[in-house]
């Protein structure tokens, strides 16, 4: 199951630093709250199934829409809709262990930069994708390739996935990936927001392609019609303004599109 | 795995620093995590780059006590 059922920009109380009210659904009383509360800061993290139906069942329609369900286990297609329904955003895991542990879920969701952290996710392998949750309850989703094999030779095992260290690590067995990489590359806004505050980085179109370049595991030989010399001369900043149909070639070659290259 | 630079066991614990082999579209640097805290250090401009999180203040057990 990896259909995302975030319904983004409905509200956008997760998506800033306001704090979040977490509550752990671990009796009925508090799945019959969970189910009526108007709170649109709160996020109820449950854990069992049994509870999850028993808010389910508290729901009063037509529901409006507040808070936030974090579901630790996998959700029957079935009651997915009405969850969707009765809260702003719902995210779960195929696997128990596809979110962080206890407490860290919980400082994750309580820190002021928790959409730059992961909180958990799950695998695909039919569609080959990696979708995971964001501390603000977001999702992002990176393909396989997101993932490729350490110049060592070591390969992600996906059966093996887990978010560690805080929901700062990506782990897939012994091949780890920072999330910031991941965010990096499969997030305009965490890229722009990076490089915009970072004096220190080169923000030049030339040093852009070199990164971007150098990610694709690509030389200057790989850019043909385009001579490797000019391409040089493109990432040293020796040409001001490049022939748009040069960065055309660069940015399809890059597989990105052409007013996207200045953002890596 | 990515590097991990081996630590004494009192605060391999709680610390850890590491140079991640996918971390190649940033600069060069290396993460320092302790606990939900984290500072990446830039390894050519040689300074924090956690700047960037001002939420994310170098905590006072790493600086000095020149006290």
């Amino acid at each position: 199951m990896t259909t995302d059922l975030l319904i983004d920009d409905e509200i956008q109380s997760a998506n800033g630093a306001e704090p979040l009210a977490l509550h752990c659904v671990e009796e009925n009383a508090q799945a019959a709250k969970a189910a009526r509360s108007d709170d649109p800061n709160a996020v109820w993290i449950v854990r069992t199934a049994k509870l999850a139906n028993r808010v389910v069942q508290n729901i009063s329609w037509p529901s409006r829409r507040a808070g936030f369900l974090v579901w630790i286990g996998n959700p029957r297609p079935a009651v997915l809709p009405a969850l969707e329904r009765r809260f702003v955003r719902v995210v779960f895991a195929a696997k128990s262990n596809g979110f962080l542990p206890k407490e860290e879920l919980k400082a994750v969701l309580k820190s002021p930069n928790r959409r730059d952290r992961f909180v958990g996710g799950m695998i695909d392998k039919e569609s080959q994708i990696v979708t995971l949750w964001r501390g603000d309850l977001t999702s992002c989703v990176a393909p396989f390739s997101a993932f490729p094999p350490t110049p060592s030779g070591n390969k992600p095992d996906w059966d093996r996935f887990k978010v560690t260290d805080y929901g700062n690590t990506l782990n897939f067995g012994d091949y780890e990936s920072a999330a910031d990489a991941v965010l990096y590359e499969y997030d305009a806004n965490f890229r722009r927001r990076l490089n915009k505050i970072s004096l220190d980085t080169d923000s030049t179109l030339g040093a852009s392609i070199r990164r971007l370049r150098k990610q694709r595991r690509l030389t200057r030989n790989d850019f043909s019609p385009l001579d490797p010399k000019t391409l040089g001369r493109i990432e040293r900043g020796e040409v001001v303004n490049p022939h748009a149909n040069t960065l055309d070639l660069i940015a399809n070659r890059l597989g990105v599109s052409a007013h996207e290259l200045d953002s890596f | 795995m990515p590097y991990s630079l081996p630590l004494p066991k009192k605060l391999g614990t709680i610390w850890k620093i590491k140079i991640w082999d996918n971390e190649i579209l940033e600069e060069p640097h290396v993460t320092v995590l302790r606990k939900d805290t984290k500072w990446r250090y830039g390894l050519r401009r040689r300074d924090f780059m956690d700047a960037l999180f001002p939420t994310n203040p170098v905590a006072e057990e790493v600086e000095d006590d020149d006290n």
